[in-house]
């Protein structure tokens, strides 16, 4: 079965927010986000290699950390494993596993 | 019109430093109330601004702590946080206090004590500044921030690293005048391209801010009171504080922080002035890239130009308009906390022409612009020489 995350979305217009907020962002609505499972895929938006990291990462390091963009406007973050120069702004990405709870990303084709 | 008035500045060096935490706050608050010629009695309330006390140096309560040993005897004591902005926001508390008409004389301290951790121990607190949940725990770290922001700068403008570079070769050649700023070494352009210590690309060590010890202060008072204290008085005629998306991620440009925006155009409508009339600005440059995107938001430079204005030395001492004089995050240093302090004190000294080999010549309105986090918070304030 495909990995799922729980995002949050606005009932009243739609947008998707990892975060969800008392009144929304866009359309301004109360309490409108309700949770939603997703598979996520999307876009990187932005990325760093992470050289000097915490502790904890130091296994890891250096590590390709992205910001995502998905569709409806949600966005987040987590780590991608994948060859640096394989990695650009605008390549397509897919949630692929959760590592001690943290989400990573792998490149995929873009549809 | 003035808010607030400045009658006594102070800071001690920022580096690394022997002096403990409240050895600092006392060297620089007690500068402060020499050049204002008053002393501790004088005073009506505290305000300082700290980030990370509980972390850094394992206490709490920080303004009492650190209240009690200025000796400034019952007077009320506030502490004031927003991650790399809280000097800043330790400012507005005292002008906003004065303005109420509740106190005539404020004395504000900024002040941090980094560096008790190793880089490391430094870098989990700092992150502390973002989101846990969402991203910290991801493996988010503070120049990770502002890498993105360089990646997407570069992407939409075709900004290159040189531009980045430019920033800090400038920022190590004006803190080479200042005595007091953490690291007084001089750099090329060659050597910042060359830089192997990448920290989080395309940052390298040379786009980042210093990990530093420092304690700047300033006491305010009532407008209608400062030519009592002194003659060349500075004026604080503009404050603008915004609150802007918390995480990295939701901020949807990524090359603009909407907070500056909104925190410069609220304090120029308040000073009356638009971002032509400023002589002088101190930024907050932890990163190059953010010196850069500020000079944008701030309506210096239009979207897209900053790095190039930076590269062609239009930003540096004797350019068009001089930023960050004293060296800034960059080199001058930046203990977190002291920094919005710290920013001010300088803008001030060169308001009064106090600013020895880095004086900015006939400087007459200064700006300072301060941080938090990844634009969740910030704070504009706009001073004038009376
Ligand atoms: C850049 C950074 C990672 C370097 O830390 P480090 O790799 O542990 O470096 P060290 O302290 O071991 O210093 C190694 C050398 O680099 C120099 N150096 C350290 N930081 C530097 C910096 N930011 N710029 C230029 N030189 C620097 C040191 O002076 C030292 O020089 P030396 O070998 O000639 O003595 C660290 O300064 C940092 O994390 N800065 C960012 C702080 C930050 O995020 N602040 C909050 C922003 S909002
Ligand atoms: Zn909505």
């Amino acid at each position: 079965m495909a990995l799922r995350m729980t995002v949050y979305q606005c009932d009243e217009c739609g947008l998707r927010q990892l975060i969800p907020q008392g009144y929304c962002s866009k359309c301004r609505s109360a309490n409108s986000y309700r949770p939603i499972d997703l598979e996520i895929t999307g876009t990187v938006f932005s990325f760093t290699r992470v050289h000097v990291c915490e502790e904890r990462f130091n296994s890891e390091a250096p590590y390709l950390l992205a910001i995502i963009e998905c569709e409806d406007g949600l966005r987040l973050m987590g780590r991608v494993q994948q060859p640096v120069e394989h990695l650009s702004i605008g390549s397509c990405v897919k949630l692929a596993e959760f590592r001690e709870g943290t989400p990573i990303f792998r490149a995929m084709s873009c549809l | 019109m003035a808010l607030a008035s400045v009658i006594g500045v102070g800071s001690t060096r920022y580096g690394v430093l022997d002096s403990s935490f409240l050895e600092l706050v006392i060297d620089a608050a007690s500068q402060a109330l020499r050049d204002a010629g008053i002393g501790p009695e004088d005073i009506d309330a505290y305000y300082l601004g700290n980030f990370a006390g509980e972390n850094f140096i394992n206490q709490n309560h920080l303004a009492a702590y650190s209240a009690s040993a200025i000796g400034l005897n019952g007077v009320p004591a506030t502490r004031v946080e927003g991650a790399c902005a809280s000097g800043s926001l330790a400012v507005r508390e005292a002008i906003l206090a004065i303005k109420s008409g509740l106190y005539k004389r404020v004395l504000v301290v900024g002040a941090e004590k980094m560096t008790s951790l190793d880089t490391s121990g430094v870098t989990s607190v700092l992150a502390k500044a973002s989101n846990w949940e969402a991203e910290v725990g991801h493996g988010l770290t503070f120049p990770a921030v502002f890498a993105f922001v360089a990646r997407r700068y570069m992407h939409q403008y075709g900004a290159t690293r040189e531009h980045l570079a430019a920033v800090a070769v400038k920022n190590h050649n004006h803190a080479m005048l200042n005595p007091k700023a953490h690291m007084q070494k001089k750099i090329t352009l060659e050597e910042v391209l060359s830089c192997q210590h990448m920290v989080a690309e395309p940052l390298s060590r040379y786009d980042c801010s210093l990990i530093s010890d420092g304690a700047s202060a300033m006491v305010l008072c009532a407008p209608e009171l400062a030519e009592t204290h002194r003659k060349d008085v500075v004026d604080i005629v503009g404050t603008g504080q915004a609150s802007g998306r918390f995480e990295i991620f939701a901020n949807e440009l990524l090359t603009s922080f909407p907070a500056t925006r909104l925190a410069a155009k609220r304090a120029y409508t308040m000073a009356n002035i638009k971002p032509d009339d400023v002589d002088v600005a101190e930024l907050h440059d932890c990163f190059t890239i953010a010196e850069i995107v500020a000079t944008e938001d701030l309506g210096f430079f239009k979207p897209g130009e900053g790095g190039i204005a930076a590269l062609e030395g239009r930003t540096r001492l004797g350019g068009e308009l001089p930023i960050n004089p004293s060296g800034g995050l960059k080199a001058k240093g930046h203990p977190v906390g002291s920094t919005g302090v710290g920013q001010g004190v300088e803008v001030v000294c060169q308001l009064r022409g106090e600013a020895g080999l880095r004086q900015v010549k006939n400087a007459e309105i200064g700006l300072t612009h301060n941080l938090g986090g990844a634009g969740g918070t910030c704070t504009v304030h706009i001073y004038k020489r009376r």
